[in-house]
């Protein structure tokens, strides 16, 4: 679980937050540190150089149990620390650590800054239009894919027990998807419906809905 | 830049927001990065001579490789002397604190005493031989102490970019913009020896430490 600092918490609930991301890709020789401001930041005892770029990292989708996703840097307006990034063989399989970081509503006061992910660099794609946009974009896969799992564990009956040993509340989850559920909405045709899947539960609780339609 | 045929530039302050309404109504965002100025040139009908100059300052700006000086041509003089009045157009220090309500308070040190600096007014930064430059401005009206000192709440906070030693300049201030290519274009020639209305100049400012 990520946490936010009281005061970046606050400045997100107010509406005034200004988000923005940092960077390190930490090549054996040669790392690269870049955040999405200006000027120069000093972040975990590196320094980033600014590359004022407003929308820096972008993850594509994610659920809950599913794959795990790649976040995607698109570094637009190639600044020549980027333009350094791409010629340099070294960067493959470079780590890369991705911070996002919260600032108050001018900009001036670094509320919170925290590890957003870690992973290594996948893919480094340039894409040049003529006339159009210069971007490089950098995929970047999470350490779980690192480590060839085919997805992140997000939480299992093991992972619960350590927390209480005698608290079977996920000993029947064998599959944790994205649900959707209806709030004083239209009631669905049937539970499968909102519930999805063919599960035994879900197959279950299709049969009590069944029981309950108003003839 | 040229002057001739300009018939609005707002200089406006560009920010990207992330939105997200929400059913009840409520709106709630965060806002994507800093903010940038930005400027809309819109020109009017001009006789071939004038158009020339505006023609071969977009030629000399080679697209987006150069950078010019933008700034609003109402506001190059602070609002209360436009009419020629004296005023000190460079105050000799500043410094910026911010309240708890996130405003950015400037006070500027080493003005007249008595001057006004009013709303709407222009503040401009410079650093590295002029070669650097930042621009707010003042969102209220306050007049100088009697050591010549004057506090104003501005927008946007001076950016970080701009160090300490940076000197204020109330005479024209500009921002260093770049060309937006995609958006500028410049009227149509007539064959009647005018070039027509709708040439339109776009610039982004271009901020760096």
């Amino acid at each position: 679980m990520k946490m936010f600092s009281s005061a970046a918490l606050s400045a997100i609930i107010a509406g005034e937050a200004v988000v923005s991301g940092a960077v390190a890709i930490l090549a054996p020789t040669d790392p690269a540190f870049v955040w999405g401001g200006y000027g120069t930041l000093a972040l975990d005892g590196y320094s980033f150089d600014g590359v004022g770029d407003r929308a820096m990292a972008q993850v594509s989708n994610g659920a809950l149990g599913s794959a795990a996703q790649n976040v995607t840097l698109a570094l637009n307006g190639l600044e020549p620390e980027v333009l350094e990034l791409v010629d340099a063989g070294e960067y493959r399989s470079a780590p890369v650590i991705i911070w996002r970081l919260i600032f108050d509503g001018g900009g001036t006061t670094l509320l919170d800054a925290h590890v957003y992910t870690r992973g290594r660099l996948d893919l480094l794609t340039r894409d040049e239009v003529i006339g159009g946009s210069a971007m490089i974009e950098a995929a970047v896969e999470g350490a779980a894919r690192g480590l060839r799992r085919k997805g992140g564990r997000m939480r299992t009956d093991a992972d619960q027990r350590l927390v209480k040993p005698t608290d079977g509340g996920f000993k029947a989850v064998s599959y944790a998807a994205e649900k959707t559920l209806y709030w004083a909405g239209k009631i669905p045709a049937t539970a499968g419906v909102a519930l999805g899947g063919t599960s035994a539960g879900s197959k279950a609780a299709a049969a009590f809905a069944a029981r309950n339609l108003p003839f | 830049m040229p002057s001739n045929g300009i018939i609005s530039s707002p200089l406006t302050l560009n920010r990207v927001d992330y939105v997200t309404p929400e059913q009840g109504g409520r709106l709630i965002g965060v806002t994507a990065g800093w903010p940038l100025w930005q400027i809309t040139i819109d020109l009017t009908t001009m006789t071939i001579d004038d158009a020339d100059e505006w023609e071969a300052w977009m030629l000399s700006l080679r697209g987006v490789q150069r950078t010019f000086l933008a700034t609003d041509p109402m506001r190059a003089l602070p609002k209360f002397y436009r009419k020629g009045r004296p005023f000190q157009a460079s105050p000799s220090a500043w410094s910026q604190a911010i309240a708890g309500n996130g405003d950015a308070r400037l006070t500027l040190h080493g003005l007249d005493a008595g001057q006004v600096v009013s709303v709407n007014d222009l503040i401009g930064f410079r650093w590295s031989g002029a070669s650097r430059r930042s621009l707010v401005r003042s969102l209220e009206t306050a007049v100088a102490d009697a050591d010549g000192t004057v506090t104003v709440t501005i927008e946007p906070p001076v950016p970080a970019v701009t160090p300490a030693y940076a000197t204020v300049n109330l005479q024209a201030p500009e921002c260093i913009m770049r060309l937006v290519t995609d958006q500028t274009q410049l009227g149509a020639l007539g064959l009647d020896g005018y070039v027509a209305a709708g040439g339109r100049i776009v610039g982004i400012q271009d901020l760096r430490p």
